[in-house]
């Protein structure tokens, strides 16, 4: 086995002064295939020491609703995705034939297929680690009122925040993103 | 250095896509204390630029790496 023994890397760390770097990520769709890169930008920063905080605004409420998480999906319509890479059907499916029963639920498993054998892991279990290394999740007030969601609705540990309140953490942040 | 004495925690990151070889490491730090060695072994290609990077941001010191064939294995101390 080769080794090779590393310099030490430059020890002072990221951001302004010593404080660690932020994150502020504006959350605003809830489908299968648009929950997991948010989720997965804020861990990976929250495991680096970074401060993260996610906003999830409209449909990406659904991200963090106790019944409607474990049934997020992948739409087959309007989806630039659309077909999906499969070897063997070289052929483009018309975006009719995505509008036909059963469509959505085949896009959905194929994604989940594809992610499992990634062995990358379940939105679920995303959230939990989100939550381990302190990632600040808020839920918008606003989408509250106007999706009829409850606070009860939500999992565990979310905060409630409106727009200033949000800008306010995000106008501290090293780097934003509008998903 | 004689990492095999000290390293207290082990994280078997093989199999698993960028990047939650890092994410499962930025977990283990958190359970060991300052000066405490996390080794961490992974198959993933990029894992050389990411754990460097993940170092640089965390501040935490990469001590060692080592790869034989495509499984590579990192010694990094908690540095605060």
């Amino acid at each position: 086995m080769k080794t090779e023994t590393m310099v030490a890397p430059d020890l002072q760390p990221a951001g302004h002064e010593g404080q660690p770097k932020r994150l502020a990520l504006i959350v605003s769709k809830g489908t299968l295939d648009q929950a997991y890169p948010p989720l997965v930008m804020a861990t990976t920063a929250a495991s680096m020491g970074w401060e993260v905080g996610i906003f999830f605004t409209f449909y990406g409420l659904d991200i963090v609703h106790k019944e409607r998480m474990p049934k997020l999906s992948v739409s087959p319509i309007g989806n630039p995705a659309m077909p999906p890479p499969l070897k063997k059907i070289p052929m483009h499916i018309p975006t009719l034939v995505g509008a036909l029963p059963g469509m959505k639920s085949a896009a959905t498993k194929m994604m989940k297929s594809w992610v499992s054998k990634a062995n990358l892991v379940s939105i679920p279990e995303l959230l939990d680690i989100a939550r381990e290394l302190d990632v600040r999740m808020f839920a918008c007030n606003t989408t509250l009122v106007v999706m009829d969601v409850t606070k009860e609705d939500l999992i565990e540990g979310v905060e409630f925040a409106g727009a200033p309140a949000f800008l306010d953490f995000a106008g501290d942040s090293d780097v934003q993103l509008f998903i | 250095m004689d990492s095999t004495r000290t390293t207290v925690r082990e994280v078997d990151a093989r199999g698993l896509v960028c990047p939650m070889p890092t994410i499962r490491l930025g977990q283990a730090i958190r359970k060991v204390e300052v000066g405490q060695l996390v080794e961490v072994w992974t198959d993933d290609p990029g894992s050389k630029e990411n754990m460097a990077a993940w170092c640089k941001n965390t501040g935490h010191e990469l001590v060692e790496q080592s790869s034989h064939d495509s499984t590579f294995r990192y010694v990094v101390r908690r540095s605060r």
